[in-house]
């Protein structure tokens, strides 16, 4: 199926969702729905035209999942467990290790780098976000 | 008025102001020079900082982030054909031709003139401007404002993104996020899925970081993947310190003056329209220069009046586009949706009431606003010495230390982790609206005019109780509708017919 078809199929199920089973669930009355079935209708009208229409050129896809594979997936996983790891173990030591594994993770090999660009990034936030703007980052066990 | 004036300047003359000017337009300047980095990122990433900061250091702060970032972009774009920010896309066309002429120096500081000059011309069309426009936005009543808002919506989703049909999307699911947390009549809580968290709707802040930083990381880092092992641009021999090579003698810069002249008309009517945009500009400044010129084959092989017409035309649009910011609230551009973060994070509203109950404070904006051009003008001359050098950061300390970045400036917003949280999905909504090729500045338009328009249709059919005709009763509203039925149209016919054509 053509991108653009797809695409117009797939917002055209959202907006059936929001319009059948949100909006009725999370507003309390037509006044309050107003806006929001008037934005779903804003999508939903150039979603069927998208849909209906004869497809222009296939423009080249934007997606290649070998890359999102090899290089979104895990920044995404990363960073996820960065967040976490925070709530428990406090700011400076996840972003040290974060920004170690973030380097390696996008290819990074020369060890200066690797020294430097916490060294510098993690004491240029202690000194100016802690020290100077007296801000208390996320604490944990640690720190 | 003269009260106004001197209370305006007893504002400005604060230390402060030039202090966070000058580190806007620095930090402007080297963000825009770093490939892949915008202005608008900047502009993001220094956004939650405006909390400690008053009024008017912060908006100094935005708008030098905003005109540094601006000519920053043009560095890279002459210096390896790689533009800093989009729209400096069409200073590559004579910048680097000239460069690798040896003559690296005389382009980046005709892009800086002109720059500067059509930045300052084109603030001096948003003073003379606003006040007019002001007393026009004053005499408005809601249903006016609706259809006002409306248009604005319109053609921001037609204009800002290549296809009408995905911009219209975007700016519905604008709109939508618009809606979430308290209903602004009733009080009564929507679409917040019980996260109380949710209330107040959702932060500005971490959404803006998270579609425009956290995922232009992941996009940046698969297209840097991707390309790493491919043959680099052609690297150009830097002018020698001193030479003719190096600098912009007089005589050339009688030379731009003209093509300035003329660019800076054509940006500042452009920045007028809501969505048209800084590209727009810069290419319309372009075609028009290569027309006008004698010399038209010199165009796209280093021709001083082409990087003229480009930066002039991308700079022009700037000041005029606060003109719709200021006096009616509706951001023109990205930068001025998030210049207008900053205003709400202020407490301040621009609107129609804005000039009139801020008198001092926008005169002093102003004033900040040519003190910017000045810093650019500074900072930019001192820079393109060094510019080369500070371009080569590694791309995977830039997108770790972004990564970072998005994370603190989410968090410092309410030292909450469920905005950082907020921040993550909407860097994943980012992702997937760039994959999609749906427009996220006109989604992040379409969101920060969402309850602003719910207002005021909701205002609109109290007055007239439940009548929907009040919105084409009244003259000026009417008058707007006619205009969305026919620029929707004209974009109907105007798109049938490319497709036509484009068939075999």
């Amino acid at each position: 199926m053509h991108t653009d078809r797809l695409t117009g199929l797939g917002f055209l199920v959202f907006s059936a969702l929001l319009w059948f089973v949100v909006i009725p669930n999370q507003t309390e009355g037509p006044e309050e729905a107003f806006v929001p079935r008037l934005a779903v209708l804003v999508i939903a009208i150039p979603a069927l035209i998208m849909l209906l229409r004869t497809p222009g050129k296939q423009l080249p896809a934007t997606f290649e999942p070998a890359l999102f594979l090899r290089v979104s997936v895990p920044t995404i996983a990363l960073f996820l467990v960065y967040l976490i790891s925070i709530s428990y173990i406090g700011f400076f030591i996840p972003s040290f290790v974060f920004l170690l594994c973030s380097l390696l993770l996008f290819g990074e090999r020369r060890k200066k780098v690797f020294l430097f660009t916490p060294l510098v990034c993690l004491g240029g936030i202690y000194v100016i976000i802690v020290h100077f703007l007296q801000f208390t980052l996320p604490r944990g066990i640690l720190f | 008025m003269f009260e106004s004036l001197m209370t305006a300047l007893g504002m400005v003359l604060d230390w402060q102001n030039f202090f966070w000017s000058l580190f806007g337009v620095t930090f402007g300047i080297i963000v825009g020079a770093i490939p892949g980095l915008s202005d608008t990122m900047a502009i993001v990433l220094l956004l939650p900082f405006t909390y400690y900061l008053g009024p008017i250091p912060s908006i100094a702060m935005l708008m030098g982030l905003s005109k540094g970032g601006n000519f920053g972009g043009s560095i890279p774009a002459i210096l390896f054909n790689i533009p800093g920010t989009p729209q400096a896309m069409i200073t590559t066309f004579d910048g680097y031709p000239l460069a690798k002429q040896g003559k690296s120096g005389k382009a980046l500081k005709t892009a800086l003139f002109a720059s500067v000059t059509a930045d300052t011309a084109s603030d001096l069309v948003l003073i003379f401007l606003a006040a007019p426009v002001a007393m026009v936005a004053l005499r408005i009543g809601p249903p006016e404002y609706s259809m006002i808002l409306f248009f604005s919506l319109i053609i921001i989703s037609l204009a800002a993104s290549g296809s009408p049909c995905r911009g219209l999307i975007s700016t519905g699911i604008g709109l939508l996020l618009a809606t979430v947390g308290c209903d602004p009549e009733t009080g009564t809580l929507r679409f917040n899925f019980g996260f109380i968290e949710l209330a107040d709707g959702i932060s500005i802040m971490p959404m803006a970081i998270g579609l425009l930083a956290f995922s232009e990381v992941l996009l940046q880092a698969e297209r840097w993947y991707k390309e790493r092992n491919r043959n680099r641009t052609e690297a150009v021999r830097l002018s020698r310190p001193g030479t003719d090579d190096d600098r912009l003698t007089p005589a050339e810069m009688k030379l731009c003056l003209p093509t300035i002249a003329r660019s800076t008309l054509i940006g500042s009517f452009v920045g007028i329209v809501p969505g048209i945009g800084t590209t727009v500009g810069a290419y319309l400044s372009y075609i028009w220069s290569r027309k006008k010129s004698p010399y038209p084959e010199k165009f796209g092989n280093g021709a001083l009046e082409g990087i003229a017409a480009s930066e002039a035309g991308n700079n022009a649009v700037n000041g005029p586009n606060l003109v719709p910011l200021l006096t009616l609230g509706i951001p023109g551009n990205l930068a001025a949706a998030l210049i207008l973060g900053g205003f709400m994070i202020k407490g301040l509203v621009p609107g129609p009431q804005f000039m009139e109950s801020n008198a001092p404070m926008l005169y002093a904006l102003f004033a900040v606003l040519l003190i910017s051009n000045l810093y650019t003008l500074i900072v930019g001359g001192i820079f393109v010495h060094y510019a080369r050098k500070l371009t080569n950061i590694p791309k995977t300390v830039l997108f770790s230390c972004v990564m970072l970045f998005s994370f603190l400036g989410s968090y410092v917003n309410n030292s909450s982790l469920f905005d950082v949280a907020v921040m993550f999905v909407f860097g994943l909504v980012g992702y997937l609206f760039s994959k999609l090729r749906l427009s996220l500045p006109t989604m992040i338009v379409a969101f920060f005019l969402g309850s602003l328009l719910e207002h005021k249709i909701r205002q609109s059919l109290t007055i007239s109780r439940g009548d929907w005709t009040i919105f084409i009763d009244r003259p000026i509203a009417c008058c707007f509708f006619v205009l969305t039925v026919f620029i929707t149209l004209f974009y109907i016919v105007r798109l049938t017919r490319g497709r036509k054509a484009a068939r075999p």
